[in-house]
């Protein structure tokens, strides 16, 4: 018989994410016995903050809740309101303004993916503690991913005059259409992006990154036609094929004594958002560019390898930047740069796809479009259950005996293919290991 | 001359960018590029790119009574642990990484303004008073250094 040992360390660990955490792991008789990530999230406040809210205040309140996805916030909030007000979508203003967003989107995936592999990842794979420990051995690349960031940040300005919390979206559009000028000149910069992104996807497939299948079912929104950024249906791996509408009766969010955020279920089971979800049930939307360049690489899609989450958010940088090629350069502005929308009374759902995926907000609006109530169910809250597994699974796949930096840095790598986005608070994860 | 005011939206972290918009009214900042920017990451370094001189503006929690004034220079921003900083990808991160790519501007001045974390819960939340009493001292040392080189 072992000899049970209590031993608790307090270590604050795992800078690279977006956010505050913990995680506890109590180890007994070599097993698992409790494994939590305690987020600390100010409980939901910003739903009843809302509340009261004309739908007009919507998108500048909604993209203060996070600092690095306010387009998503925006995008799908302004979704929901507009799939209950039913303008007609197929109206030249109205198909200009789902391409401008469109646009507008893949500015945020770019930036936000790229932050994500060069800053927060790559280290992880490369052997360094932090991006600026790359600097002298990896200067190329990381300028090629800053270049990229910026691009994408320089798209979201385009329409906002910020790229964090961008004021430019607005109910039924933008406020301003850009002009002429600027788009040309960010189409010609796109243009010749292409070849940073297309090497960045073979970079990411080489890196030397661990292999550890799992099981798991994926979760996305899907498009009629294209890669699925702002969608009507939810597809699963499972079979799932539901509305936008039906989110509620087949995912359950639960409170957990160990988290201020909550934890989401699909019909009970924990399940993955985010790119490596998306691309696996999207390859057939993919842009002809992005499908020739994995037929290249070594690496399967569809994988059920979270570390291949760094490949797909390369594949979804180089989709952005073809789509958003594509638009600038077939860009004409219009005026106004929004369609008109009438309120009316009931309950809006809506949906996108946030660069770490699926980003689900319901409003109950009255006759003069006022706010009674509201949720939104972010993709990290969504994930928190797969991540758990994914900690379990990963710990005892390291062992469980080995010395708590080797686990410590284990269930970081594990944590940060998720890049979970903890924030819309602060700063780092502390460790508790209890053995 | 460029200076940049990072912050958020939450109460005494919007310090950085009161120091902006004050300095904005001044008239011997009238030739200088102002800049607020809301947690910028690495992203900062796009703005740094291509600038000779620049000054940079932020809240730290370091445990000092808020409103202390700090004049840090870059080997000692990497002694302050990236946590004290108020944003993930912080401050210290991105001119560490600007550092280590060679893109940082020959003339960079860093001031940070002593703030306490709990003060930063509220969005649009008013600064308090020791914090603003922090911004006309800083506003008036940063257009001393102004008027001291401006090229």
């Amino acid at each position: 018989m072992t000899e049970q040992r209590t031993r608790r360390i307090d270590v604050p660990v795992l800078a690279r994410v977006e956010g505050e955490g913990a995680l506890e792991v109590t180890i007994r008789d070599g097993r698992i016995a409790h494994l939590a990530l305690r987020i600390f999230e100010p409980p939901r406040l910003f739903e009843r903050f809302l509340v009261g809210h004309h739908y007009s205040e919507l998108p500048d309140l909604v993209a203060r809740i996070c600092g690095i996805c306010p387009v998503a916030y925006q995008m799908s909030a302004l979704d929901a309101i507009e799939r209950l007000f039913a303008p007609d979508r197929q109206s030249p203003p109205a198909r200009w303004v789902q391409r401008m967003r469109r646009l507008f989107y893949c500015g945020e995936w770019m930036q936000s993916h790229a932050l994500h592999i060069h800053l927060l990842a790559a280290p992880d794979f490369l052997g360094f503690d932090s991006a600026p420990a790359m600097a002298a051995r990896y200067g190329a690349e990381l300028r090629r991913g800053l270049a990229l960031q910026a691009l994408g940040n320089r798209i979201i300005s385009l329409f906002g005059a910020r790229s964090v919390h961008p004021v430019g979206a607005r109910a039924g559009g933008f406020r301003r259409a850009p002009s002429l000028q600027q788009a040309g000149a960010l189409a010609a910069q796109a243009e010749q992006a292409v070849p940073a992104a297309e090497d960045l996807v073979r970079w990411t497939a080489a890196l030397p990154l661990p292999a550890h299948p799992q099981q798991f079912n994926c979760v996305s929104l899907r498009h009629p036609a294209e890669y699925p950024m702002i969608g009507e249906r939810i597809v699963a791996e499972s079979g799932l094929d539901i509305s936008v509408d039906d989110f509620e009766d087949h995912i359950t969010e639960f409170q957990v004594p160990h988290s201020t955020a909550l934890h989401a279920l699909l019909e009970g089971k924990p399940y993955l958002v985010g790119p490596l979800a998306r691309l696996n049930l999207n390859l057939d939307r993919l842009h002809p560019g992005v499908k020739a360049l994995l037929a290249e690489l070594d690496i399967e899609f569809p994988s059920h390898d979270m570390y291949h989450s760094i490949v797909a958010r390369a594949v979804e940088i180089l989709q952005a930047l073809l789509e958003a090629r594509e638009i600038l350069a077939d860009y004409a502005p219009q005026e106004p740069a929004h369609i008109d929308l009438q309120p009316r009374a009931g309950i809006a759902r809506g949906a996108s796809e946030a660069p770490r995926g699926l980003l689900w907000h319901r409003y109950d609006l009255d006759s003069a479009g006022i706010i009674a109530h509201a949720r939104i169910v972010p993709p990290t809250s969504q994930n928190q259950p797969r991540i758990e597994a994914d900690l379990a699974d990963a710990l005892v796949g390291v062992g469980l005996d080995e010395d708590e930096a080797t686990l410590r840095h284990a269930g970081e790598m594990v944590i940060r293919n998720y890049d979970p986005c903890i924030s819309c608070a602060t700063h780092f994860l502390r460790l508790t290991l209890d053995r | 001359m460029s200076v940049i005011g990072i912050g958020s939206p939450r109460g005494d972290d919007r310090v950085g960018w009161c120091v902006a918009d004050t300095l904005a009214r001044q008239p011997r900042a009238a030739d200088a590029r102002i800049l607020k920017l809301d947690r910028p990451g690495a992203a900062l370094l796009d703005a740094l790119a291509g600038r000779r001189r620049v000054v940079i503006v932020d809240a730290a929690a370091t445990g000092a009574a808020p409103g202390t004034l700090y004049r840090v220079s870059l080997p000692d921003l990497a002694e302050i642990p990236a946590a004290a900083s108020s944003h993930g990808f912080g401050l210290a991160q991105a001119l560490e990484l600007g550092r280590g790519l060679g893109v940082l501007p020959p003339e960079l001045y860093l001031y940070l303004v002593g703030i306490d974390p709990r003060r930063t819960v509220g969005i649009g939340q008013a600064l308090s008073p020791a914090v603003a009493a922090a911004v006309g001292r800083l506003t008036a040392a940063i257009c001393r250094r102004l008027a001291a080189g401006g090229r």
